[in-house]
């Protein structure tokens, strides 16, 4: 059943009573009429929607599936501005567009593949791609839109990246789970110290004892290490918490420094020298703070175990911080360790691959994950005379990331 | 006037360790404080009486290490050590390796020094068992082979007229040794040659 609906009839011949253009006329509407079932069944097979409209964004066709995709029958829509079709931040746009379009040639949806919000018969609201073109067809301009449904598209695109947000969380509490244990020891140590301070401050003064420095600095010793052991719980919870962080202005310089604080003890007592290089002016990245923390203590980490694992001696890693005149942050991690293997420089970014006996194998995947969230890069390069350089470039605070 | 007892605390974290010296201090004893286990295995010397506290989770030598160092080295000094939170096979093995006890961080400060009034004590303990065992070894070269074949059999509780003819010789001759080996080894009584001589029974303190 033909179920398109149209202002005007494409074959508008009515029969003639000549009898000598009889049979050609007949064949001729006969093949009219063919050619017509033809294209009506193309439209009406098409899976996305195919709406057609006047200068003035009047509907004049749609097929089969726009009435399925919004809710409408053909009959509802047909006369109408197309702009009953989308949700309304959108409506008042669209006019202008046309308008526009017209006027300059110069196409804000026309021709570009474009999500936007369309509205159901029922009112409710959901993502749509279109792609508009315009026909030429006698002397007014006539668009046609190429509309498809993306709600499916858009709950698998956001359910991976719900997923991937797990995957993170979960890399970054299982590496806090190993961090974990490294700083409960850490908190041990001021909370120990408090302690005996304290008890040997009473002893002191039970024994009526007058050494007033001593009681003095033991008492100063009692708040600064409860200031010390704050700080790093602190620095645990701000690292344990998920979800929606917002990005701030972050120094990278003070942000690398933090890191280095959590790392320094076992860097001094593993014999690894450390050079550092930041540029004092910044650079500021606007970032997930904790999300680019992570990422650095994820390179640190990374050096550190690489030189552990080598010789005692030659033990080195660099930090370097930059601001390049293109906006570009650039931060770079390097190591005198083994390096890569032949051709290992990408390797190890895949998900699960590592070289250690109990690694998880997600970290520089998650951490080059971050990183391109953020509009960056993160790349590895073997270090001229031995090791490895691990690269990251960020856009730099003013640049707004996709 | 009571010779030097000196509390050594080896602990890589400059609080804990400076905290560890002011609470001995401030029951009287001297401490002296090392920022790693190597650092104190340098400045060591046997003859100092005390004991040592140490950390079990130090980088480089672990405290663990220091323990094993210091057995292989022939050292008894009594090791009281300190571990992380939960940290159960670590002390273990320390109590194994013949440590005095230890104790979790953060501690109860006068358990501590309980544990350090019982290493001192068996500091002396076993220091002075190493002198007796000394002196006793010094007696003992003064005696001839025949000598300490007759003080074999009198310790063992037989008579002069019994060693007499295990021997081969006169009950006489038995007696003249008899005053030799107690001259030599400075014992007053049968008694107390025993004492002096065989290993310890259990319920003797």
């Amino acid at each position: 059943m033909d179920r398109r609906r149209t202002s005007q009839t494409i074959a508008g011949v009515a029969p003639s009573p000549a009898a000598a253009q009889g049979s050609e006329l007949e064949r001729t509407r006969e093949l009219l009429d063919d050619r017509e079932a033809r294209l009506s069944a193309i439209l009406d097979t098409a899976v996305d929607g195919i709406i057609t409209i006047d200068e003035h964004g009047i509907i004049e066709s749609v097929n089969a599936a726009t009435e399925r995709i919004f809710g409408y029958t053909g009959d509802e829509l047909v006369g109408n501005n197309v702009t009953l079709l989308m949700s309304s931040s959108h409506r008042e746009k669209h006019d202008e567009y046309i308008t526009r379009y017209l006027r300059t040639g110069e196409p804000r949806i026309i021709g570009i593949g474009r999500e936007i919000e369309g509205q159901h018969k029922d009112g409710t609201r959901f993502p749509i791609d279109i792609a508009v073109s315009e026909i030429r067809v006698g002397g007014s301009p006539l668009f046609t839109g190429l509309v498809r449904d993306i709600s499916a598209r858009r709950r698998a695109e956001d359910e991976a990246r719900r997923r991937n947000a797990d995957l993170a969380h979960a890399a970054r509490l299982s590496t806090i789970g190993e961090l974990t244990s490294g700083i409960a020891h850490e908190v041990n140590q001021p909370l120990t110290a408090i302690v005996n301070f304290a008890e040997a401050c009473l002893r002191m003064l039970r024994s009526g004892s007058t050494d007033t420095q001593k009681l003095e600095g033991a008492l100063g010793q009692i708040a600064a290490q409860g200031q010390r052991a704050g700080h790093i719980i602190r620095h645990l919870r701000r690292l344990a918490r998920k979800g929606e962080a917002k990005r701030v202005e972050v120094d990278l310089g003070h942000l690398v420094r933090e890191v280095l604080g959590l790392v320094s003890n076992e860097l001094r007592a593993s014999g690894i020298a450390l050079h550092l290089m930041l540029d004092e002016s910044g650079p500021a990245v606007k970032c997930d703070r904790i999300q680019i923390e992570q990422v650095v203590l994820n390179l640190v980490r990374n050096a550190m175990d690489v030189l552990e694992a080598g010789p005692a001696h030659g033990r080195e890693l660099t930090i370097r911080t930059r601001a390049d005149t293109a906006g570009i942050a650039a931060l770079t991690v390097e190591d005198t360790g083994e390096g890569f293997a032949a051709g290992g420089s990408e390797r190890i970014f895949e998900l699960f691959f590592t070289t250690k006996a109990d690694g998880l194998g997600m970290g520089l995947s998650i951490s080059r994950t971050i990183i391109e969230d953020h509009g960056g890069r993160l790349w590895a390069s073997p270090r001229p005379g031995g090791g490895a350089i691990f690269n990251v470039t960020l856009p730099a605070g003013d640049q707004e990331t996709p | 006037m009571s010779p030097q007892i000196t509390v050594f605390v080896v602990d890589d974290d400059q609080a804990v360790r400076e905290s560890l010296a002011l609470l001995v201090q401030s029951v009287g004893l001297e401490a002296k404080t090392f920022a790693s286990a190597r650092d104190f295995l340098a400045a060591y010397r046997p003859d100092r009486r005390g004991c040592l506290i140490t950390d079990i989770r130090m980088p480089g030598m672990s405290g663990l290490e220091l323990q094993e160092q210091l057995s292989a080295d022939g050292h008894h000094i009594p090791i009281i050590v300190l571990t992380g939170f939960g940290d159960v096979p670590a002390a273990v093995r320390a109590l194994k390796g013949g440590a005095v006890d230890f104790v979790e961080k953060p501690f109860n400060p006068q358990a501590l020094l309980d544990l350090v009034q019982q290493a001192i004590v068996r500091d002396s303990e076993i220091r002075e068992r190493a002198a007796r065992e000394a002196e006793l070894a010094e007696r003992m070269a003064l005696l001839t082979p025949r000598e300490r074949e007759v003080m074999t059999l009198v310790v063992a509780g037989k008579a002069n007229k019994v060693i007499a003819i295990d021997l081969s010789i006169s009950e006489r001759t038995v007696e003249l040794h008899r005053g030799r080996i107690m001259k030599k080894m400075q014992a007053r009584s049968l008694a107390e040659l025993m004492r002096l001589v065989l290993p310890p029974s259990h319920d003797m303190a």
